[in-house]
């Protein structure tokens, strides 16, 4: 079961990060992730595969997601994130909390 | 902590309102930073170009920098009535400027402290020097020989400046003129400009010859438009008039880039609380100031000071509205001696006006003057005192002519700004070889039609037809050399460049190129191509060229019937793209450099939901077109869309706009990103602490940039960045 933005599979969840992670986007993925998290979900996978900008906010509000994930002793996955992104991501501290796999 | 360097000592704009004259304030620093402890440099300027904040600014520099000469300002004033008192203010001065500089103490020089004072207040090792200072003025007597007095008053200041070296900037020189025996102090400053111990800077109108000795002259050159305009916009925010294009060019083009002229028409709009939005509002506040304000009181005092008896003044405007008539061929001397009629008086007060640039008396007659205020007052006043007129009436018609002419400047400024720069183009030529093929515009279409740049300039490296320009000696416009062209072309577009074949300064080799740009929509005709040979031929006859080549450029080149004519008459012709390619391939500073003027957006977006990403699109776009590479455009683009957010969030903003400005220097894009609202004084702290989490903006944005600089501006707060990068190959 998924919704427009997720899709599960037993213990895993992959979350569409969307094009533009803004403050907005990250509360959408926070709602899904929290969901799948309740459903049981061990793994968490946000794909950027569709992400061109992120932006501060998005940022600190997947820092939440991650927090939460761990809480609930589930695994974090940034998928497909491009170059720039995980520039950002390294800058903010955040490939310290969770895994991060550039776009080939 | 106040940066010390921003603090104003004696100029009267910050440092960073100061444009247009870095070369010329380098040039001062380097003269004062010399070991060589003797010197004078002459700067000659026009009326009006803003000499006296040149030299102030150099001596705010050179005073915070703390170097081994002590800087003295020093401004020569009709006031001071004699030679004498004058060069006692200058020991007085000397004194003042040299004890707030050994305290580093600039307000002691506002505080004009009495002798006794400065004696006290200076360190102990130059108690003593600055002492017999101090008493040689207290003890001074009035001399007989005004010489001896001057010489003497100098001479002691002279001695004093062997215990502590001092730059001395003299500004007004001119001034002196006015002095009882203001020779005397023109002949103690020749001295002084060659003693050891001392260094001297005199600013002097350039049409003065005082006879000072110098040992370099810096000309100081108009300011450029790009400077005017950013001297008005800077002027216009510390008085806080409410500014707007194309209001800004017209008073930079109607005041022909004069500092002078501009502050003064600011300084009339602050006081009457006007803002400049539009060519009403200018030409209305440049009427009154014409007519009646500080403007019109600078002419006044010249036309004074040429002829004090109001007769004499009259018959003096009469001959300069004559003169200043758009159709007007000038006088010749006898003419202007007769119609002014000054008698004894007429060497001393044409001088006067010949020196202020009211007219121009050379060898060849008298001419009138490109200066538009000027050329505007005078006439004013000739309406008013000499034809009678009803002042409403002509206060009303000036104001409806300046109004009708403002366009035409305008056009005529956005037609120079547009030129192919010949002129500077011609004069970069140094018999070098360069492909002929950039001269041939059929054989460049045929050959290169389609091609990138990179592509045909690394065609053009491989060697291809080459032809030997001249070494050009000489360029100028050809309106200098043939007035009629002047009927026919913009200044700007055409030029001569005068010079030798193959670096031999021989009558044989002697040469000139006579260039134009022609005004064509689409590939220029033969008969339009024709027509242009046909006037620059009469131009070469005119001027008596035995040997000349003519050069054509237009936009979109020329048609093949075109270069079939040209061919047949030897010349030469290029489009402008053939142009923008010699300049590469001789690797000059592209035209726009030349300017010195870089790219500039602007952007305005509401504040409202992901509007930040229409501008980091916009910007995007731009830095592709500038080839930047992906990384530094994906930074970029975050942080302007972090510094969007920043303006949202914060700013409580009364009109919803985020302001956005980006601009592209040669390696380097600076992004001004503002909004109106709370400024960052006005915002309270948070009220509940946050996780640490949020506030990352600013964090970003200074790691993705370069230099990132938030600030408080009048009505909200305006963040700039910067990021130096090369293009990508």
């Amino acid at each position: 079961m998924g919704t427009e933005n997720t899709s599960a599979a037993g213990e895993s969840a992959v979350v569409l990060a969307g094009d533009y992670l803004n403050k907005l986007t990250g509360e959408r993925i926070e709602r899904e992730c929290r969901m799948r998290l309740n459903e049981g979900c061990r793994k968490i996978v946000v794909d950027f595969s569709q992400t061109e900008i992120v932006n501060s906010i998005g940022i600190s509000i997947l820092l939440g997601v991650i927090d939460s994930a761990s809480i609930a002793g589930a695994t974090v996955v940034f998928s497909d994130v491009n170059e720039h992104t995980v520039e950002l991501f390294e800058m903010l501290g955040v490939s310290k909390h969770a895994v991060v796999n550039p776009n080939q | 902590m106040r940066n010390e360097r921003n603090t104003t000592v004696l100029s009267r704009q910050p440092p960073q309102d100061f444009f247009g004259r870095t070369a010329e304030i380098e040039a001062l620093i380097e003269f004062a930073g010399t070991a060589q402890d003797r010197g004078c440099v002459r700067v000659s300027h026009g009326p009006g170009f803003g000499v006296s904040e040149l030299l102030r600014q150099t001596y705010d520099r050179l005073f915070h920098a703390c170097g081994a000469k002590i800087p003295i300002y020093f401004s020569i004033r009709r006031s001071d009535l004699t030679a004498e008192r004058c060069a006692r203010r200058l020991i007085y001065q000397f004194l003042v400027q040299a004890a707030s500089y050994k305290l580093r103490q600039p307000r002691i020089i506002a505080y004009s402290p009495a002798l006794e004072e400065i004696r006290n207040l200076v360190p102990a090792p130059d108690r003593e020097w600055m002492g017999r200072l101090v008493e040689f003025l207290q003890n001074r007597e009035s001399k007989s020989d005004e010489e001896i007095v001057v010489g003497s008053t100098f001479g002691a200041m002279l001695r004093a400046v062997n215990a502590s070296p001092a730059i001395f900037f003299i500004d007004d020189l001119n001034e002196a003129q006015f002095l009882d025996d203001g020779a005397s102090l023109i002949s103690a400053l020749d001295a002084a400009a060659q003693t050891a111990g001392v260094s001297l800077v005199i600013a002097e109108l350039r049409r003065s010859h005082l006879g000072i000795y110098s040992s370099a002259h810096i000309q100081m050159p108009e300011l450029s438009h790009f400077d005017a305009v950013r001297m008005i916009e800077a002027n216009s925010r510390s008085l806080r008039i409410e500014l707007k294009q194309p209001a800004t060019d017209l008073i930079a083009i109607q005041l022909d880039c004069r500092p002078a002229r501009i502050e003064a028409l600011l300084r009339a709009a602050g006081e009457a609380k006007r803002s400049l939005m539009s060519f009403r509002d200018v030409e209305t506040v440049s009427t009154d100031e014409v007519i009646g304000g500080r403007m019109a009181r600078y002419f006044q005092n010249i036309l004074h000071d040429a002829a004090p008896e109001p007769a004499a003044q009259k018959r003096i405007t009469e001959t300069l509205h004559d003169l200043y008539d758009s159709q007007s061929e000038g006088f010749t001397l006898e003419a202007l001696n007769q119609r002014t009629d000054l008698g004894d008086s007429a060497p001393k007060a044409l001088s006067i006006l010949h020196l202020n640039e009211f007219l121009n008396i050379s060898a060849g007659g008298v001419s009138g003057t490109h200066d538009r205020a000027l050329v505007d007052h005078i006439d004013v006043r000739y309406r008013l005192e000499i034809a009678g007129g009803n002042r409403a009436l002509v206060v009303g018609d000036t104001l409806t002519e300046s109004l009708k002419r403002a366009p035409e400047l305008l056009a005529k400024l956005y037609r120079r700004n547009s030129s192919a720069g010949l002129r500077e183009l011609l004069a970069s030529f140094d018999s070098r070889q360069v492909p002929a093929v950039l001269f041939d515009h059929s054989l460049f279409k045929s050959e290169f039609g389609g091609r990138s740049d990179a592509e045909i300039l690394a065609s053009l490296a491989n060697g291809p037809d080459m032809l030997r320009l001249p070494h050009v000696v000489h360029s100028v416009n050809t309106e200098s050399l043939y007035k009629p062209i002047a009927q026919l072309i913009e200044r700007e577009r055409s030029a001569v460049g005068l010079g030798f074949d193959a670096n031999n300064y021989v009558n044989d080799e002697e040469v000139a190129w006579i260039a134009v740009e022609l005004d064509s929509k689409t590939e220029a005709t033969a008969e339009l191509a024709e027509f242009w040979c046909d006037r620059l031929d009469a131009v070469a006859v005119a001027c008596g060229f035995s040997r000349y080549k003519i050069w054509l450029v237009a936009a979109d080149g020329f048609s093949d019937d075109a270069m079939d004519m040209l061919r047949s008459r030897g010349s030469y012709a290029s489009s402008r793209k053939q142009l923008d390619l010699l300049r590469e391939y001789m690797q000059l500073k592209p035209e726009a450099a030349a300017r010195q003027h870089a790219e500039e957006y602007e952007i305005v977006v509401p504040m409202g939901e992901n509007t930040e990403l229409i501008a980091a699109h916009a910007v995007e776009e731009i830095a592709k077109r500038y080839d930047f590479d992906s990384k530094t455009i994906n930074q970029i683009k975050t942080a302007l869309v972090e510094a969007c957010i920043n303006a949202s969030e914060h700013g409580h903003s009364p009109d919803g706009k985020i302001y956005q400005r980006f601009r592209f220097d040669q390696n380097k894009i600076s992004m001004t990103v503002s909004n109106r609202g709370l400024r960052l004084t006005d915002r309270k702290p948070a009220a509940k602490p946050t996780d640490g989490r949020r506030g990352w903006g600013l964090a970003l944005m200074r790691k993705l940039m370069d230099e990132v600089v938030i600030e408080d501006v009048e009505d909200g707060t305006s963040i700039s960045m910067v990021k130096y990068c090369a293009p990508s190959s």
